[in-house]
C-alpha cells in the first residue's frame, strides 16, 4: 500500500484537492531510496498521521 | 570621430585616439562594434558570437514509476548528446540528478516529460526545485481522455555558481502509480546560462 493510500485509509474525508497543487498536503519522493514521505501537512482540521499510525494501516 | 581600435593586415593594430567617449572596434574597413556609455552596439551585419556553451542536457534512460499525488524527482541520469549541448564537467550530477553550476547567473531551464497511461480528468505537471524547494510549476495538463501525456517546462532561475542547485520533479494524480517514458527525445531537461552575473 502506498503512502497516499494509507493516508486516504486513515482520513477518507480527504479529497483530491487536498493533494492537488497548492493543496493542504504535499507528498514527495526525492528518488534517493527513502521512498514517499509527507513533505508538508497543512490541513486545517486533520492532524498529520504519525509513522506508527501509517505503519498500522 | 570616436576613438578607434583597428586591426588590418597592412598595418596591424592601430589605436586612434579622439576626444569622444566612444570606442569603435574595426577589423580592416569593417566596423565590428561600437562601445559607449549605453553599452555595446554591433556594427551593421555583425553578430555577437558565443563559441563557448555553458549548460547541459540530461534524459531519463530507464522507465521511472511515479506514485499517485507525490512530487517525485525525475531520475535524469544520462547526459544527452543532441542539439550540440556540451556537458559541464561535474556541474550536472547523474548520481543526484541535479545541476549545480559553477558560474553565477541566470539560467534558462526547459524540460519535456512523457508519461504513459494517463486517465481522463487527471492532471500532471513538472516542477522546478531550487535547493530542495519547489519554485516553479511547469505546464499543467488536464487529460480530456485516457492516454499518454507529454508536458513541458520553461522558466529562468538565478543560481549563485557555488551552492545553488536545481532539480526537476513530476506530479500526477491518475489514481495509481504511472511510469515516465525513458527516451532521450521524450523525457529530458536542459539548462543553459543566459546571463552571467
Amino acid at each position: 500500500m502506498t503512502l497516499y493510500e494509507k493516508i486516504i485509509t486513515l482520513y477518507p474525508q480527504l479529497t483530491g484537492e487536498d493533494f492537488a497543487p497548492e493543496g493542504t498536503i504535499m507528498l514527495q519522493n526525492d528518488s534517493d531510496g527513502r521512498g514517499d514521505y509527507i513533505k508538508e501537512w497543512n490541513h486545517p482540521s486533520l492532524t498529520k498521521p504519525t509513522q506508527e499510525e501509517l505503519d498500522n494501516v | 570621430m570616436p576613438n578607434r581600435i583597428k586591426a588590418d593586415s597592412a598595418s596591424g593594430l592601430q589605436l586612434i585616439s579622439d576626444s569622444s567617449d566612444e570606442i569603435q572596434i574595426q577589423s580592416g574597413s569593417d566596423t565590428v562594434a561600437i562601445v559607449n556609455s549605453n553599452g555595446i552596439t554591433m556594427g551593421s551585419g555583425k553578430n555577437l558570437r558565443q563559441t563557448g556553451f555553458y549548460g547541459f542536457k540530461a534524459y531519463l534512460s530507464s522507465t521511472q514509476s511515479i506514485s499517485n499525488t507525490t512530487n517525485t524527482k525525475i531520475n535524469f541520469d544520462t547526459i544527452g548528446s543532441v542539439q550540440g549541448y556540451s556537458t559541464v564537467g561535474s556541474a550536472y550530477s547523474t548520481t543526484n540528478k541535479r545541476f549545480t553550476p559553477t558560474v553565477e547567473g541566470y539560467y534558462q531551464v526547459n524540460a519535456n516529460v512523457h508519461m504513459g497511461s494517463g486517465v481522463n480528468g487527471q492532471i500532471a505537471y513538472p516542477l522546478l526545485y531550487k535547493n530542495g524547494t519547489n519554485i516553479m510549476y511547469g505546464n499543467l495538463n488536464q487529460q480530456g481522455a485516457a492516454g499518454a501525456i507529454l508536458n513541458t517546462f520553461a522558466g529562468a532561475v538565478h543560481l549563485n555558481g557555488s551552492t545553488d542547485y536545481i532539480e526537476m520533479y513530476w506530479y500526477q494524480n491518475a489514481g495509481g502509480a504511472r511510469s515516465l517514458t525513458a527516451n532521450e527525445v521524450l523525457t529530458f531537461w536542459q539548462a543553459h546560462l543566459i546571463a552571467q552575473t
